[in-house]
Order: structure tokens, then C-alpha cells, then sequence
């Protein structure tokens, strides 16, 4: 992400984001997509008994988490894949430029890797001056455009089929229609070149089996197939907490997490990958790395968060987010947005940058609500405001509340208040409205007209009767 | 037995801005032939605070209605948000302190007002004349807290002469959230704005909600817009409808 | 030492906290098979742009030459057991070249016929264990990929799909389940086929039984 697109408040991004034209309903008209899908693709299904079953195997798994990692580590090794543990995305990073000197890299294709972009690792293998195409079709269309992502699954969604054929006919030197058939067979064409002269593919990973040492990777387009195939080398980049015990937890699992994301029963592929080539395989890498990513998790292991380890990335509480529809992923300043965004950047990045991300929910709990493996995400919220609170509460807040509660906590105190309100506010109410209130209500008086207080309260009114 | 007798949670909003909701909510259970109560000490449940991280400060407010329904068999509010924070927090928020017995206790004996009539009372339909088209928001703590699921629509089926047109998205937020409408009020906005839109392509002239907090936003903006619709509290549209009170009987 | 300090600092951390059953009763899901096996297969795959047929052993050639025609080349993977001479006389018939599927001719080739070790009706998937008998490339590059697999290779759906996956997978570098043809939604959210894998998609389930 740009620096500018990180600097600030969530609401001084919020703002410029509410600024962009159409961007609102763009993602509207995604989430609603999606969401229309996801009850087609669950239709017929216990989904409570789904969603109680995916919390129960990631509740498990992530409570023993060294042991599968340490067993991953060994069933992955034994197949002949490298497995290297990396504390801080510097370290990760570090690991990556290493493989890709070794072979003298040039040009890198890349499947889509939030844990990726947590690290920065485009940004670094840039400035090594080596070449790295984001190869989904989405991620393709931004990096070019030199725009972030606006939405998780659709990263282009933004943009109009226009738009994006100018931005191909400037950039390659074409004269493409505003087809997506014409403009996607372009972009199939030229990313095709890509993938075969590629040195190094680097992806993500959706699940990484214990048992079995192998990784998987989901896509509807083929690109994690193109990057883990035909590149001499494949570089998987994961979160730690990404992992399941065996391939049985998959049969829940990843129905859970293709409906919840893109409303799929299944994608179209489901790459598994054991390990390098065979001796005998006619293709394949000759090398795969995984690098399993701590950057911060593991403070998260301990407490009352750990719940937020069992994302299994779908995106589902982002499509049901009020907030996010209405301003996209930027608005959240860093690499995850919607509800995960506002609870896991705070504790990965720290409360002093980011501690007002939790304040970015209206705690409506439509995300606790679509959760796949039911994360609390809401509670997660408000245990996060306390946290904040207690660690960094402004003064005038304090102040604020303190004097509020002290006043109310007795009925005396709080028909005093009443009393005081309605002379202080006899000047600024007009047919019982107040247009224009005093200090903080000025915030709410901007857009929106304030009831005035009554004239006699319902107690008032009760006593006189 | 269904309680004959329920201490009435009034609500800050309603007490203080919006009387006749809690007039109405009165009257409504007095019609079903429950006495009702208004224990004076309450003044507010503190989810304002609790909502911004402050515990203390919440707790020094909510102490008012552990005190005021004590002795309630039942307590009522016209507001899924504040029922919510009774029933569903106020357990968390008192833990470990010498209230949490007495919390416990509160927050199972606390309902909404629809979930009461329908629920607790088994009222089937209610019967009532008002004429108009009418949209449903369904405000967010009461249907994902409360679990709430239909009683408010339930309760308008019998009103002869209303019809029920419903928005593309009728559990989708408001933006109200409380602090979060002053806190973020750009963000606020924007949601109400979609709200609003969602509502006027119904053709509604009203919105209703069981929820003051959603209605004085929505209602705001409206305002602000001059917007041909109006909001109208649920209790108070049933009041009306079964002519316990008179139109425009307000202030 | 590396992994230990890693692994050392995850315990530390979990240090106390109950760890709970590993969950042995798993739901049924979408996923999961109703028992109807072809039938069940050839209403799904075409929900996401595939095709699916029925043939008997006999019938094979003739549909092969079917799908061909027209096509100048095609790559044609090892592992089609019994089938593989009935391809090749389909793709002779309509005069399109059998080649090596080696990345260069995968590449310019018009359709890649493999087989696939086990087909899930409940999705209309099949898996496709790589390797010599199977490349990459013969389901990947070319834009259409053919898929001939026995019909006893059915399975009713993902539970039964995984419960096989560590066999299946054994001496292999990669497993793929492919359902349908590569597509995406990235522009405007209109659906498109074909992107970075085959556009078009015709699985041939062979009946059992000879002839």
C-alpha cells in the first residue's frame, strides 16, 4: 500500500474514500453478488452445524498450534520441500530475496498472498530490481493501474469495463473494446508470456496439512496452478495459523470458506501441493519453499484475542459490513479491512497507530453473525475499545464520561440534567428541533437534525398523571 | 403464567426525547391487562460508556437499574438496544463485582417490547386500523443480540389498512451505533443516506423500528433532507393503530 | 534451532490454555454426496460451464472425434489406462495430431485429454494427481481439456473425496481438483471463461461394463 493511502485517521481515509465516485455502489453490488451466491451455495446445509463444526477444529487446532507446525514441518520436509520459520515479516522478506538471488531471479509471478502483502514483500523484491507480476486477473488490473485493492475477492471492482480497456489500450499500446470477453483474453494472452518465462512463483496458502506435509491453494483462474507449475521455483508464503490437522477438517472447512467468500460450493481449482518435482515428473518446480509467518501472531496466542487466529480469510465479514460498503478497504489504512481489519491490525500493528480502527463499527454484529467459524468479532471490538481505554484514553473523553456517569448515577442528578438541558438549548430549538448543537453535538447537527428535549420527559409527565 | 405486573425500562432516549414511545409502550401493555410500573430511580443502562471502553463509568449508571427493578417480576423496554445491553452485558459488565448476582438476575428478567407482547404474553395478532405504507428497519441489537425474529412484523400483520412494503436490505444498519454517530458522523451519514434511499424506492411513508436510537438518526436526517417519509417508533404506531392515543399526541 | 526457537515461543505463549477434543463428527456440507452418483455429476458441472457425458466403452472414439474436430493438435497425457488407444483412434478420426504434452506443445495445442483417479458427483469435480502419467500442462494450457475417467471412479462428495486424498496423492508432487473451466468475475463482475486455464471443459465418464 502507498504511504499516503496508510497516513491518518480512519476517518480522514474514510472521508477521501466517501469522496470517489460510484465506489460505494461498486462494492455494494459486489457484496450483494456474493452474498446472493453464498445462500445459494449453502442452501440445503445445516450451516449452523457447518459453522459450529469450523469452530470446533480451529478452536483445536490453533490451542495446539507448535505441535501441528512442528509435525507440518516434518511430513513437509520428508516430501522434499523446504519449510523455514519466520518471526518478522523482515525476516520472511529476507528469506525470499535470498532464494530469489540464488537463482539469479529476474522475473517473479504472484498468486494473491495477504500474508504477502503484510510483509511487504512486492514492494522489497521491487527494489532488488527484479520484475513481479500479480497474475489474478483483479490484482493485475490495480497493480497496473498503481491503485490498492478495493475489495478482497474483487480488487477491481471500482472500476468499469471502460475504464479498465483504456488503462490496457494506454499501458500495452492495444485497441481493446470494452468487452470483459476480449479484454480478459488480452490479459490471458500476456499473462500466459509471463508465466512461462517466469523464474519464481510465489503464492499464497489457503491451508497448510499437518499430517500430510502438502499445502493448498484456491483460485477460480488458474493462476495459483500457473505459479506453482511452471516457474523453476515456488515460494508459498503463510500465516502460522493457517493449517489443519489432516485432510478431513478440509471436507468442512473449505466449503465454509469458498461459500463464505466467493458464494461457491467449490472452486473451479484445488491445488494441492506435496512437494517439489518427482524424478521422473515431466514438469513441475524443482524447488518449493513454504515460509510460515509469525509477524505478530503468536502475542496474539496468548489472551483474550486468540479467537482471531481462527480467520480463515474469507472475506464474509467484509461483505456483510455496513462501514466497509460504504468506503472499501483503503478506508482501514493497512493490509485487512471490514471487521477482521479492525481487530487484527490493532494487535499486529500496535493500538498507538491503529487504535481507532475498532471505533470503525457501529457494532452492529452482522459480522459475528456470517462468521464461518464464528469468531465473536464484535466482542472482539469493544474488549479492544477497553483496551485502548485503559491504555491510551484522551483526557476530554475521560473527563467527558466521568462527569456523565457521576451525574447519572442518581435519578437527582439526571432530571437536573434535563432540566439544564432544556434551558441551555431554548435558544438553538426551533419546533423542537435543534439544527445547529453545541460543542461535540456539532458533529451530529452537520448532516442531521437533533430532536430538542421535551418539553415535559415521559417521568415528568408519569408524575403528573 | 405470563407476569401481571412489569416494571417499564423506559429508555434515556425515550425519556427524555421521545416521550410518547414510552407513553405508548404503556398503554399498550395496560391494554393486554398488565399493570405497569415506572421505578424512578433508573436513569440509563450505560451502554454509551460501556460502547467506548469505559466499564467504570458505565457500571456507575447501570447501578441505578439494579437498584430501580429489584423487586420486578418483568422489566419492558421499547428498545432492543438498551433490552440488549441488560440481558446480554450486563452479566459481563458486573462480573467479579458484588453486583453480579444481582446483574444476572436483572438481565433474565429484561425484554423488548415486541418480544414481550408476542413471547411472553402470546399475543397472536393485534388488532387495529392505520392507514399507510409502512417500511420495516430492523434495528441491529435487537436482531442479533436479542435474536429477535418477526414479533414486530407479527404485530403489524393485524393492523387493518397498513401495508407493509419491505427495503431491499431491512437488517442492514442504520449508522446510528450510538457513539459511533458522533464519532464518525461522515460515516453515519453515508449509512443512513443508503438506508433512506433503500426506503423511499418502497414508496413507504413511514419507516418503523423498534428503536429510538435508529429512528432519531434516520429521523435527523430526513429532516435535514426534507424527506417526504416520517419515522415512527413501532409502540407508538400500534398505540395509535388501536386507538389508545390520538395522532400527533405529543408534546 | 531455528524451528525450536519458533516453536518455543508459540508454547510459551499457549502455556495453560485447555486444548480442546479434536472434532471426530463432521456435518454434512454442500459438498457432501446424496449417493446419486452420474446423475448427480451431470447436473453440477454444467452449474459452472462444464460439460459431462456418458459413453460406453465403445462410443469413446466417436466422441473423441467429436470434440476434435476441427482442432489441428492435441496433448494427450499417459494415464488413460484402458482408454487411451480408444482416444487415439477418436482424434485420428478427425485428423488432429496426438503429441507429447511437453510444455511447448501444451502450449499451442487445441484441447489436452487426461484421465483422473476419482470424480465427486456432489460438485461435479474431478482430481487429477500429477506426474508423468499426468503433466501439468496437458489440463492447464490448452483451451480445451478433455477428461476421460470410468465411472466406478465416482464418489458421492468431499467427505468421501478426502478420506482418499493421502492415497491417491502418494509418490506425487501435486494433486489438483479441477471443477470446470478457469473463470473469473474481476471486470464488473460479468463471468469469463478461460483466463489462465482451459475455457472449455467436457468430462467423459465411461460406463462400466465392456463393449
Amino acid at each position: 500500500m502507498s504511504e499516503e493511502a496508510l497516513a491518518g485517521t480512519f476517518e480522514e481515509r474514510a472521508h477521501l474514500q466517501l469522496q470517489v465516485p460510484g465506489l460505494a455502489t461498486a462494492i455494494g453490488r459486489a457484496m450483494d453478488t456474493i452474498l446472493g451466491n453464498r445462500a445459494l451455495a449453502f442452501a440445503g446445509a445445516d450451516l449452523e452445524a457447518m459453522r459450529e463444526a469450523g469452530e470446533a477444529i480451529r478452536t483445536h487446532t490453533v490451542a495446539s498450534l507448535p505441535a501441528y507446525l512442528e509435525r507440518f514441518a516434518e511430513t513437509a520436509r520428508a516430501n522434499g520441500t523446504n519449510v523455514f520459520f519466520a518471526e518478522t515479516g523482515s525476516e520472511a522478506v529476507e528469506y525470499v530475496r535470498g532464494v530469489l538471488r540464488a537463482h539469479e531471479a529476474r522475473l517473479v509471478v504472484k498468486g494473491k498472498s495477504m500474508a504477502a502483502e503484510e510483509i511487504g514483500l512486492n514492494h522489497a523484491l521491487e527494489a532488488d530490481g527484479t520484475e513481479v507480476v500479480e497474475t489474478d486477473l483483479g490484482e493485475y488490473i490495480v497493480q497496473v493501474a498503481h491503485e490498492p485493492p478495493s475489495h478482497i475477492i474483487v480488487p477491481a471492482v471500482h472500476k468499469t469495463r471502460g475504464q479498465i480497456r483504456d488503462l490496457f489500450n494506454r499501458v500495452h499500446g492495444t485497441d481493446l473494446p470494452d468487452e470483459p470477453e476480449r479484454i480478459t483474453k488480452f490479459a490471458r494472452q500476456h499473462l500466459r508470456e509471463r508465466f512461462l518465462a517466469a523464474d519464481v512463483g510465489i503464492t499464497g496458502v489457503n491451508f497448510a496439512i499437518a499430517e500430510a506435509g502438502s499445502f493448498v491453494i484456491v483460485t477460480n483462474e488458474g493462476n495459483g496452478r500457473m505459479c506453482s507449475s511452471l516457474p523453476h521455483v515456488h515460494i508459498a508464503i503463510m500465516g502460522m495459523e493457517r493449517i489443519v490437522p489432516s485432510y478431513r477438517e478440509l471436507a468442512v472447512l473449505m466449503p465454509l470458506l469458498t461459500g463464505s467468500a466467493t458464494g461457491q460450493r467449490v472452486t473451479t481449482y484445488m491445488n494441492f501441493v506435496h512437494g517439489p518435482r518427482r524424478p521422473q515428473d515431466p514438469d513441475g518446480p524443482e524447488e518449493v519453499h513454504v515460509v510460515v509467518l509469525d509477524n505478530g501472531r503468536s502475542s496474539i496466542l496468548e489472551g483474550e484475542f486468540r479467537s482471531i487466529l481462527h480467520c480463515i480469510r474469507c472475506g464474509a465479514c467484509q461483505n456483510v459490513c455496513p462501514v466497509y460498503r460504504q468506503v472499501g478497504g483503503h478506508a482501514y489504512g493497512a493490509v485487512y479491512g471490514g471487521p477482521i481489519g479492525a481487530v487484527l491490525t490493532p494487535l499486529l500493528s500496535g493500538l498507538e497507530r491503529f487504535g481507532d480502527l475498532p471505533n470503525a463499527s457501529s457494532l452492529c454484529a452482522a459480522c459475528t453473525d456470517v462468521c464461518p467459524v464464528r469468531i465473536p468479532l464484535h466482542d472482539h471490538l469493544l474488549e479492544l475499545r477497553r483496551a485502548v481505554v485503559l491504555e491510551r484514553a484522551g483526557v476530554a473523553e475521560r473527563e467527558t464520561f466521568g462527569l456523565w456517569s457521576r451525574a447519572w448515577s442518581r435519578a437527582a442528578g439526571y432530571r437536573l440534567f434535563a432540566r439544564l438541558a432544556r434551558v441551555g438549548q431554548w435558544p438553538l430549538a426551533r419546533a423542537h428541533r435543534i439544527r445547529r448543537g453545541p460543542l461535540w453535538l456539532s458533529r451530529w447537527t452537520r448532516d442531521r437534525d437533533l430532536p430538542a428535549v421535551a418539553a415535559r420527559t415521559f417521568r415528568e409527565r408519569r408524575r403528573r398523571s | 403464567m405470563p407476569p401481571a405486573r412489569v416494571a417499564l425500562f423506559v429508555t434515556c432516549l425515550a425519556d427524555l426525547l421521545f416521550p410518547e414511545v414510552g407513553e405508548a409502550t404503556v398503554e399498550l401493555l395496560e391494554d393486554q391487562g398488565v399493570r405497569v410500573d415506572f421505578p424512578e430511580q433508573q436513569t440509563c443502562c450505560g451502554q454509551p460508556a460501556f460502547n467506548s471502553g469505559f466499564h467504570e463509568e458505565a457500571r456507575r449508571m447501570a447501578r441505578t437499574l439494579l437498584a430501580a427493578f429489584e423487586g420486578a417480576e418483568a422489566v419492558v423496554a421499547p428498545s432492543g438496544s438498551c433490552a440488549a445491553m441488560v440481558r446480554v452485558y450486563f452479566p459481563r459488565l458486573f462480573e467479579g463485582t458484588r453486583d453480579e448476582a444481582r446483574a444476572k438476575t436483572l438481565a433474565a428478567k429484561t425484554y423488548e417490547l415486541s418480544e414481550f407482547l408476542v413471547d411472553v404474553l402470546g399475543v397472536e395478532s393485534l388488532a387495529g386500523s392505520l392507514h399507510a405504507r409502512v417500511t420495516y428497519h430492523d434495528a441491529c441489537h435487537g436482531l442479533r443480540e436479542l435474536g429477535l425474529a418477526g414479533q414486530g412484523r407479527k404485530l403489524l400483520a393485524g393492523i387493518e389498512g397498513l401495508e407493509l412494503v419491505e427495503m431491499a436490505r431491512p437488517d442492514a444498519c442504520c449508522g446510528f451505533g450510538g457513539t459511533f454517530s458522533v464519532r464518525l458522523p461522515e460515516m453515519a451519514t453515508a449509512m443512513a443516506d443508503d438506508k433512506l434511499d433503500q426506503a423511499s424506492a418502497t414508496g413507504a411513508d413511514l419507516i418503523v423500528a423498534g428503536d429510538a436510537g435508529c429512528l432519531m438518526h434516520l429521523g435527523g436526517r430526513m429532516s435535514r433532507t426534507g424527506s417526504a417519509m416520517r419515522p415512527m417508533h413501532l409502540a407508538v404506531l400500534l398505540a395509535q393503530a388501536r386507538g389508545l392515543r390520538a395522532p400527533g399526541a405529543r408534546r | 534451532m531455528q524451528d525450536e526457537v519458533f516453536l518455543t515461543r508459540l508454547r510459551e505463549r499457549l502455556r495453560g490454555v485447555r486444548v480442546p477434543e479434536r472434532p471426530t463428527d463432521l456435518p454434512l456440507t454442500p459438498a457432501s454426496g446424496d449417493g446419486r452418483l452420474f446423475e448427480r455429476f451431470a447436473e453440477e458441472l454444467p452449474k459452472v460451464g462444464g460439460q459431462a457425458r456418458r459413453v460406453r466403452p465403445g462410443e469413446l472414439a466417436g466422441v473423441v472425434a467429436e470434440l476434435a474436430a476441427g482442432a489441428g493438435a492435441a496433448v494427450v497425457a499417459s494415464g488413460l489406462g484402458a482408454h487411451r488407444d480408444a482416444v487415439l483412434e477418436g482424434l485420428a478420426t478427425a485428423g488432429c495430431a496426438a503429441e507429447e504434452p511437453t510444455r511447448e506443445r501444451a502450449a499451442t495445442a487445441d484441447l489436452g485429454v487426461t484421465g483422473a483417479a476419482l470424480g465427486v458427483a456432489s460438485t461435479g469435480s474431478v482430481l487429477i494427481p500429477m506426474g508423468p502419467d499426468a503433466p501439468r500442462v496437458a489440463s492447464l494450457l490448452p483451451p480445451l481439456h478433455v477428461v476421460v475417467i470410468d465411472e466406478d471412479r465416482l464418489v458421492p462428495g468431499f467427505g468421501e473425496l478426502f478420506e482418499q486424498m493421502a492415497d491417491l496423492s502418494l509418490g506425487r508432487a501435486q494433486t489438483v481438483l479441477v471443477t470446470g473451466p478457469s473463470r473469473t468475475a474481476d471486470i464488473e463482475l460479468s463471468i469469463v471463461r478461460g483466463v489462465h486455464g482451459p475455457e472449455r471443459m467436457v468430462v467423459l465418464v465411461v460406463a462400466n461394463g465392456t463393449e
